[in-house]
């Protein structure tokens, strides 16, 4: 059973002067252990979709259901702990908490989720090892290169078990090595570990490393292609 | 954690966190330091009062009270002693002799209050004895000898060994007199005080208006402790039913008051300043919060709700309130210490300050009760800053709040 099905969804922004039609008409659906890049050229509407996919935006009308929840009947503070439990995220920058410790920050999303202090610290330091920077548990981000705090970021969205993870444009700062290595290891935390990833990007050395490839413009699937 | 990042966040922009926290500890430190000092300075009123002029307790006739004529004594006064005396917290006691008298030298004339002592008793219950500047306190009666004030010395053109005649009304009714040698002059803090209150030894004035033996219009009480004084008061009221029994508090009111009134002032001082300290914080925590926006935008994206955001911020505002409230009663705590051991010379303004009953060195005092209020009124002030910057925090919406540039 997919996880996520979408359903006519649209997005209009209508607070400003002139009306935005950000997403016009989406059908989609995405199953468990899916590696997939949401593309398009800058506005075609990629953040605003994965926002809305992640609970942090509502849509103008259509339909999301999330493994089995019908989002649209959500409060707000339910919708929060909806996706504390169930969604990790990764932006393409100000993840972290500058004043906490990589561990610090991955420990975070645990104490929210209420896990005791033993199983947090465990957890922390397995996904530091995972990320591949298990000697900088200590730093805080800003000692951290640009590409270890997108690691940690990742470490911290799976930190708390979630169905999926949601990253939108997590590379755009990063050098090319760099961003290659991090689509390296959440392809091997995705192959090994099953974790699903939707990410949006718009860099074509990025993309071709995604399963499953699809392309926004002017707020419309243009094309949905599995590799 | 919420402590622990509250707390770091604190210190992320040093500079401003120290600016607010400068002003937090200057506010406390002015206003409970200028509240230990008047503190000290009423209490060392009270305390200099009740040592020279009032006494823990007074006893006196009603009418007395009413009419403070001569005859108006205290009725079987042996009686009230020997039961006061069995009273625990009683001290000390002192009979006097309390008479308005004239009192003349050669050049002048000028009312006072006349009183007729046992010397041995009255050292117990007041200090004027310490307080004679000039010549010495009175000793055995027979020699008319009397101590008077400086002030009224001033007033009188006399000096030491010089001669006054006190007139006044006798036992029967007729008007008597009689020539005083000034054996001592003193000096209180209170120089209102000074200017009226004249001592001379009971058996001489015994002899001079014809009052037998043991009749007094006042008997002075010392307690323990003059907190303790009300309490003791209204026992003795129960026990001497026909008697009035006042305690400093009753019998000098002003005193009662100035405590409260100077205490009540102090205390909104204290809240002026505090509430003048919570614009400054909630401006700082404004800054703070625009500055993380997206910060905050990503906390409550990965699932922080709104009431942890809400306790995040109300908790590092409440921080900082207390650690600049702690650095603030730190100093003035170490302020008062000083000073309170020192004591701070008023005296280029002392004149002033002895017409008002005050003395010239001033000995800040604070209680700790005190401090554990103020530390709850510091952490009221933190939680009450706290919720316009926590509020406007909430309003932040995490797409857009991410989106922010
Ligand atoms: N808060 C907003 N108010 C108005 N228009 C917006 C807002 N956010 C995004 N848009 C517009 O919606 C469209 C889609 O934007 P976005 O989802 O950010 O695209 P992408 O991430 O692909 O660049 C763009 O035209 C953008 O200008
Ligand atoms: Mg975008």
């Amino acid at each position: 059973m997919s996880i996520i099905t979408i359903k006519n969804l649209t997005k209009v922004y209508d607070e400003t002067s002139v009306p935005v039609y950000a997403l016009n008409g989406i059908d989609l659906t995405f199953e468990e252990g899916e590696f997939t890049a949401i593309v398009g050229p800058s506005g075609s509407g990629k953040t605003t979709l994965l926002n809305i996919l992640g609970g942090l935006d509502v849509p103008s009308g259509g339909a999301i259901d999330i493994a089995g929840t019908n989002m649209g009947t959500l409060s707000s503070r339910d919708l929060t702990r909806f996706r504390l439990h169930n969604i990790g995220f990764v932006f393409q920058s100000y993840n972290l908490i500058p004043v906490l410790s990589a561990q610090e920050n991955i420990e975070f999303i645990m104490q929210l989720q209420g896990k005791p202090r033993a199983q947090r610290s465990a957890r922390a330091q397995e996904l530091l090892a995972q990320v591949g920077i298990p000697d900088r548990a200590a730093s805080r981000p800003g000692q951290l290169s640009g590409g270890q705090q997108q690691r940690v970021a990742v470490a911290r969205a799976l930190a708390s078990r979630p169905r999926f993870v949601l990253a939108d444009e997590p590379t755009a700062n990063l050098d090319s090595k760099s961003a290659e290595n991090l689509l390296d290891i959440m392809g091997k935390l995705n192959k090994d570990e099953n974790v699903t990833f939707i990410f949006s990007t718009h860099d074509a050395r990025v993309m071709h490393k995604a399963r499953r490839i699809i392309t926004l413009e002017d707020g419309k699937v243009l094309k949905d292609q599995t590799v | 954690m919420i402590f622990s990042i509250a707390w770091r966040n604190i210190w992320r922009s040093p500079q401003r966190s120290l600016v607010v926290l400068c002003a937090i500890c200057l506010g406390l430190f002015g206003g409970v330091f200028s509240m230990a000092f008047t503190n000290g300075m009423s209490l060392q009123r009270i305390r200099s009062a009740i040592s020279t002029e009032v006494a823990d307790i007074q006893i006196h006739s009603p009418e007395f009270l009413a009419k403070g004529e001569i005859l108006d004594t205290i009725p079987a006064p042996r009686a009230v002693i020997a039961r006061l005396s069995a009273l625990p917290g009683v001290s000390h006691w002192s009979s006097r002799i309390k008479i308005n008298a004239m009192a003349a030298s050669a050049t002048t004339g000028t009312g006072v209050v006349l009183y007729g002592i046992d010397p041995a008793d009255e050292r117990a219950v007041s200090s004027i004895a310490d307080r004679v500047g000039q010549g010495g306190y009175l000793a055995d009666g027979g020699r008319n000898d009397i101590v008077v004030g400086a002030k009224l010395a001033q007033k009188l053109r006399v000096r030491l060994g010089s001669k006054i005649v006190l007139t006044m009304q006798a036992a029967d009714g007729a008007i008597t007199g009689g020539a005083f040698k000034i054996a001592g002059i003193y000096k209180t803090d209170n120089s209102a005080f000074d200017e009226t209150a004249v001592f001379s030894v009971a058996a001489d004035l015994r002899v001079l208006t014809g009052l037998s033996k043991d009749a007094v219009q006042e008997i002075a009480v010392r307690t323990a402790d003059s907190r303790a004084a009300p309490a003791a008061a209204a026992r003795l009221q129960a026990m001497f039913g026909s008697l009035v029994v006042e305690s400093w508090e009753k019998s000098s009111p002003e005193l009662a008051l100035l405590e409260s009134i100077m205490t009540y002032m102090m205390f909104l001082f204290l809240v002026i300043i505090l509430v003048a300290l919570a614009f400054g914080i909630v401006n700082t925590m404004l800054m703070a919060i625009l500055e993380r926006t997206r910060e905050l935008g990503m906390l409550m994206a990965i699932g922080m709700t709104k009431t942890r955001i809400f306790a995040m911020i109300m908790v590092e505002t409440v921080l900082l309130c207390l650690t600049g409230g702690a650095a603030g009663m730190a100093a003035s705590a170490a302020a008062i210490a000083y000073f309170g051991n020192k004591g701070i010379d008023l005296s280029s303004v002392s004149r002033g300050l002895s017409a008002l009953g005050y003395g010239s060195l001033v000995y800040p005092q604070m209680d700790v009760a005190f401090y554990v209020a103020l530390s709850i009124l510091i952490m009221a002030t933190g939680i009450a800053s706290s919720v316009y910057p926590a509020l406007r925090a909430l309003r932040l919406q995490p797409a857009k709040a991410i989106r922010t540039i």
